[in-house]
């Protein structure tokens, strides 16, 4: 899922945080599947259902009751419910539809989600063998696939056609990690081989892009079916989609999970989702608003919009955070970007602070070179703060240091507009905050598309980057790496071009599997970056703000995107 | 008559093959790579060769636009490069949300733009005149985004009240719901269209009031109404038809943004998403149903003069 906010924004343009949370999950970008405690995954070798803590809960949750369906807006269309190229509004109902072997919270790592694995073992630092769990059930549908358990065959067959997909979401991963599989005789059994030990193994894994899909829906007659169908063992199936309309989605009556906290009852306890395809902003606060409500969840676009909605206190507020932020990339091959001095002197003339009350109202905290949702993985923000430490005077005679000047000219390159709001809010105060430091900014705004050509062809200086929403920490470090965020030398060449030892400390921190060797390494290497000055400066991530109908109970959080797998949430009292 | 039309019909073809080939390019030259756009930063050189071929664009210009081309006159409009469903069935499914949506806004156009324009000729000057006129200014000036979005909320602020969003409710399953989707969207689009026309119907109508033979009518001993209905308003509706003509091929443009706003589903939404994703098949294809609805609505357009005003000949 990795990298969709730019599928989604150039295809749909929609806010892949309002996405996630339209869902009814925990909140939107906090749609992350973060990498807190990744690390090798041996523990519990024998979970159940709903390992690990039960996560904590929105709305004052009593019984659960049974029945209702549940309305949420999307600002995209679903595009496809194949979950190995679908992107947009789909990648959030993924979670419903289909299983995934486990899930792990990043933001909460005590949550475990064992779905169709009951758990794994690790033979070596590269293999996984994980036991399949009896009664994951195939619900009905409309591609004529049985109502059966799925199987180890079935995963086999599944990562195949990632793998066979250059296009698919996960194929970084299964494409590029996974070199081996295998069903055992009896079914119950799926071992996979790594290329190597991988400390990204955790949040990859649960993903909703390698979600688990019946090998009958992938054969040829039925694949090109799964644009407009669904066939799969989740809590939920999709009982029709209208292109531009929406999608209805209702309880899986074979979904094997219980909800042992309330005395095994069966979930999912709502009837379904009605999914509306709603683009503009007012209709959809319009919606929700309105008397009876249309919609049951809104993120609001920032924190005034959320007070002003809820001004009487009659919805439940969530705030979360959000792993999305503007950034600004610089390319080390051009000049002046070359010299570790303008790149450091780049980094000290950033304020986030003032970025942070200017465009977030205070909703907002600073990124290091790991934006702060990612957890203890980033510096300890003291250290960071005073690495990274706004200080227009150093930038001054760091300029001056490397020019002899007082002032650099620098090019940039940036969207001219952008349908996401916190840009065109950032740019005029980083612009004056450069201006300010020393930096001449010489602004080639671009239409959308000119912008994305060049940056994927590294055509430029530097270049303001719009949001991006980035799930683990992989992807930053990768920016600073000589071969840019896909390893393919596109999109961008971080400052390991010039450091050779940060390209071989980059990818070997991605085979620490131990979690505390994970994060031990990681500091190091931030402040390894932060001494030569990073080519990539994540400016600042913000939280979101979703309003609940009062009805609307128990919704899971704290846990991020792994919150798509819970279904004990419920309606209660919706007319 | 019959050869007028032929000869039109021809003529439109060429047009619309012009725009095809020059909507064609242009949206390739256009900066940025559909397959780029369809895969994401992550993506490999190898997955965005891959998209690349599947989507076609690794074929020659000429090549692509045959096959577009030839697909459309045998019926076959393509599928989308971004969600792969048949462009015809999007259309089909799409096309009557926009022609409800058309259909009611040129009711509302013609229903409320000429009766008060001629309200506004007949008592030129007056109070009357003077509100109408200035109601009309305020209908040209205010975007109608703007006063859509104020639709949408000042209801729910006051009221509570909503249409129904996020779901099309057709006519024939239930009429009411369906005018209450409807009607407000109808409204917005329709006020700036009624107000030209409101202005145009008043221009023309005093223009026509001030001919000799008005003046003949009048001294022959007719009533106003009868000089007015009888012998002005056919005659001065002339430009009103034209501008009406050209106000439909407008609504297609407008109803992109106002269709999105308030979540109906039809082809102006459907353009508008198709244009952000550079879906290529879907835009050439919309763009030729926009080209044909001009070409066609122009040359019903140029046979109702014949109609209005019998002097006019066409041979």
């Amino acid at each position: 899922m990795a990298g969709s906010f730019w599928n989604k924004y150039t295809t749909q343009r929609l806010s892949r945080r309002r996405m996630l949370q339209s869902t009814g999950v925990a909140g939107a970008a906090a749609g992350a599947v973060l990498l807190v405690g990744c690390g090798g995954g041996d523990d519990d070798p024998e979970g159940t259902p709903g390992t690990g803590t039960t996560p904590s809960a929105t709305g004052e949750a009593g019984t659960p009751v049974v029945g209702g369906r549940y309305s949420v807006a999307s600002t995209a269309d679903f595009d496809t419910f194949d979950p190995y190229i679908g992107i947009a509004a789909s990648v959030g109902y993924f979670p419903r539809l289909y299983n995934t072997l486990v899930n792990f919270s990043s933001l909460d790592s005590s949550f475990r989600f064992d779905d169709l694995s009951t758990g794994y073992e690790q033979p070596d630092d590269s293999t996984y063998v994980f036991a399949i769990r009896p009664g994951v059930k195939v619900g009905p549908n409309a591609l004529g696939v049985p109502e059966r358990d799925l199987v180890a065959s079935d995963i086999v067959t599944s990562y195949d056609r990632i793998k066979s997909l250059p296009q698919s979401n996960a194929f970084a991963f299964i494409g590029t990690w996974v070199t081996s599989q295998e069903a055992s005789a009896d079914d119950m059994t799926y071992t996979m081989g790594m290329k190597g030990p991988y400390g990204y193994f955790r949040p990859r894994i649960g993903s909703a892009i390698s979600t688990i899909v019946p090998k009958e829906a992938l054969t040829d007659e039925n694949i090109g079916k799964l644009r407009q169908n669904a066939a799969g063992a989740g809590a939920f199936i999709l009982d029709s989609y209208t292109e531009g309309q929406g999608a209805s989605i209702s309880r899986n009556p074979n979904y094997y999970r219980k909800d042992e906290a309330n005395g095994g009852a069966a979930i999912p306890y709502i009837d379904g989702f009605d999914v509306k395809i709603i683009t503009d902003r007012s209709a959809m606060s319009t919606a929700f608003s309105a008397s009876p409500p249309q919609l049951d969840v809104y993120t609001a676009a920032d924190v005034n919009e959320a007070l002003s909605l809820n001004s009487d206190g009659k919805y439940t507020e969530r705030k979360d955070p959000v792993n999305t932020f503007v950034a600004f990339t610089m390319n080390p091959d051009k000049d002046p970007w070359k010299d570790d001095r303008i790149r450091q002197a780049a980094m000290h003339a950033i304020n986030r602070e003032q970025i942070i009350e200017l465009v977030y109202s205070g909703e907002a905290k600073a990124n290091g070179l790991v934006h702060w949702p990612l957890g203890d993985i980033g510096l300890p923000d003291d250290e960071r703060d005073e690495l990274q430490k706004y200080d227009p005077a150093k930038s001054k005679e760091l300029i001056k240091a490397a020019t002899g000047e007082d002032t650099i000219d620098i090019t940039v390159i940036f969207p001219a507009e952008s349908a996401i709001e916190e840009h065109n809010l950032i740019l005029p105060i980083w612009l004056e905050q450069m201006a300010a430091a020393g930096f001449n900014v010489k602004q080639e705004p671009q239409d959308f598309a000119a912008w994305l050509d060049n940056y994927t062809n590294l055509n430029y200086d530097a270049s303001l980057a719009l949001n991006q929403v980035y799930e683990t920490a992989e992807f930053n470090m990768d920016f600073q790496h000589s071969k840019g965020p896909a390893g393919n030398n596109i999109y961008a060449k971080g400052v390991g071009a010039l450091y050779p030892d940060i390209d071989a400390e980059i990818d070997r921190v991605k085979t620490l599997t131990d979690p505390e060797e994970f994060k031990t390494a990681m500091h190091e290497l931030q402040r390894r970056l932060y001494e030569v000055g990073p080519t990539f400066l994540p400016l600042v991530s913000p939280y979101s703000f979703t309003l609940y109908q009062p009805y609307v109970k128990a919704i899971p959080e704290g846990i991020g995107a792994s919150g798509l797998w819970v279904n004990t949430w419920y309606l209660d009292g919706k007319s | 008559m019959q050869t007028f039309i032929i000869r039109r019909l021809l003529i439109g073809v060429l047009i619309i093959f012009v725009l095809s080939v020059a909507v064609f390019y242009l949206l390739r030259i256009v900066p940025g790579d559909p397959a780029v756009r369809r895969c994401g930063l992550q993506c490999t050189e190898a997955q965005i060769a891959a998209i690349r071929e599947e989507m076609g664009l690794n074929d020659s210009y000429p090549q692509q636009y045959w096959d577009w081309l030839s697909g459309v006159l045998t019926g076959d409009l393509g599928t989308s490069q971004v969600n792969d469903r048949p462009v015809s069935e999007s259309i089909r499914n799409r096309l009557p949300v926009t022609l409800e949506l058309m259909v009611l806004t040129m009711i509302m156009t013609i229903f409320v733009g000429i009766p008060f324009g001629i309200i506004s000729a007949v008592w030129k000057n007056s109070p009357v005149d003077l509100s109408v006129r200035f109601t009309a200014i305020l209908g040209l000036a205010v975007p109608a985004f703007w006063v859509a979005t104020m639709v949408l909320i000042i209801p729910v602020e006051l009221w509570g009240y909503a249409p129904p969003i996020g779901e099309y409710i057709p006519f024939r399953e239930d009429p009411l719901r369906n005018m209450q989707q409807f009607l407000p969207a109808a409204a917005v689009l329709a006020l700036g269209s009624a107000a030209g026309v409101m202005r145009l119907t008043r221009s023309s109508l005093l223009e026509t009031m001030r001919q000799d033979y008005m003046r003949t009518a009048r001294a022959k001993g007719l009533k106003e109404r009868s000089v007015v209905f009888g012998h002005g308003l056919k005659n001065s509706l002339i430009p009103v038809v034209t501008v009406l003509g050209l106000q439909v091929s407008g609504l297609l443009g407008g109803a992109l943004i106002i269709e999105q706003i308030f979540t109906l589903p039809g082809l102006g939404d459907y353009t508008f998403r198709a244009l952000f994703a550079k879906d290529f098949e879907v835009v050439q294809t919309m763009t030729l149903y926009a080209g044909v609805t001009v070409v066609l609505l122009n040359l019903a357009v140029d046979v109702s003069y014949a109609w209005l005003d019998p002097r006019i000949r066409y041979s």
